[in-house]
């Protein structure tokens, strides 16, 4: 195997963590949205936690150190195209996002939940909202358009700014909507 | 088209192979051994997940790997390989772990509502890790197959 495929199979194996790890994240957080139990509210958010640094963080430094590599490797430049932009920008974004906004809500989420099952809270609204704020619905319900978009840039590459401008504009509504409908469609679900 | 087609194929590996990483961690999570309970909500994001992510995504890889390969106009290399190791994924997937994790789940419950722990969730869970262990090497060759494309230039690549 050459060097080139060896970053290209790294790239897709980071990416699948990555991604896999978004996912069940994502899962994670619906069963807590869903759910009416006050210990499995609580296990809803360790699990999350546990998805984020065992599954996200590796596939995270895997695909952007991989990536890294295969731009100079391929001698595209990290400036040249819009797709390439794209990616490293948004991940960069994602990254930074991830490692501090995000992980400090779902650390807040785990231990405000935690506190609550120890003391053998009914799980209510008020319990809901003080774990997991708005803020915190933004920067997870964020992760997967964002991602997608990633995706869209790796494969499809668009040659204009226009096409990756409107991809990131299509993620943020997505975003918005899941925001609004995500935990009302899951509470539902659960009752 | 086909760039589209190749979009879906990728994230139909995230969808399907993410999420068995998924189960793997869920499943290997601390604690997970402590309460019935704890592992009742580890199986239950495992059940989510398959409905929603792993059965989703296999069903995508499996209709984007069709389309590319009768929308491609030159021949893929290495298709034969890839595709014995689809239908060894498939036939693993579909026959033994989902309905052994279904099985997994049903004890599991019991086990949470009070019932007495008999030796067959450690045999369903050994079961269970052996298959998925086997799944999850498959998915790497898989991917390996169809990253080295022998003879091809990178910028095709």
């Amino acid at each position: 195997m050459d060097y080139y495929t060896l970053l290209k199979f790294g790239h897709i194996i980071g990416f699948t963590l990555l991604g896999g790890g978004l996912l069940a994240v994502w899962v994670s957080e619906f069963q807590g949205y869903r759910t009416d139990d006050m210990k499995e509210f609580a296990e809803s958010s360790r699990y999350t936690a546990i998805f984020y640094d065992f599954l996200v963080i590796p596939g995270a430094l895997t695909v952007g150190t991989t990536g890294f590599f295969l731009v100079r490797e391929l001698g595209l430049g990290f400036f040249e195209e819009p797709w390439i932009v794209g990616m490293w920008g948004l991940f960069l974004f994602e990254f930074v996002e991830g490692n501090t906004i995000t992980r400090i809500q779902f650390r807040k989420t785990m231990r405000r939940s935690q506190r609550a099952s120890e003391k053998g809270n009914v799980l209510t609204e008020e319990i809901r909202d003080d774990a997991r704020s708005l803020i915190n619905q933004i920067v997870h319900f964020l992760d997967i358009p964002m991602t997608t978009v990633i995706i869209y840039c790796g494969t499809v590459r668009p040659d204009s700014w226009a096409h990756v401008l409107t991809a990131i504009t299509i993620a943020l509504c997505v975003t918005a909507l899941l925001v609004i409908f995500a935990p009302r469609l899951a509470r539902r679900g659960g009752q | 088209m086909l760039k589209f087609i190749k979009a879906l194929h990728v994230i139909g590996v995230g969808l399907f192979f993410g999420s068995i990483l998924g189960h793997a961690v869920a499943g290997l999570a601390p604690g997970i051994h402590d309460s019935p309970h704890t592992r009742l909500v580890a199986r239950q994001i495992i059940d989510v997940a398959t409905y929603y992510l792993t059965l989703p995504g296999l069903a995508l890889l499996l209709l984007t790997g069709v389309a590319l390969v009768v929308k491609r106009e030159r021949p893929i290399r290495n298709l034969a390989p890839h595709l014995f190791i689809a239908v060894l994924i498939l036939v693993n997937a579909i026959f033994i772990l989902y309905p052994t994790g279904q099985d997994v789940l049903g004890v599991t419950r019991d086990l949470a509502a009070g019932a007495q722990s008999d030796g067959v969730l450690q045999a369903l869970e050994g079961r269970e890790a052996m298959f998925g262990a086997i799944n999850i090497l498959l998915c790497l060759l898989a991917i390996l197959v169809g990253v080295i494309k022998p003879g091809s230039e990178k910028e095709q690549s």
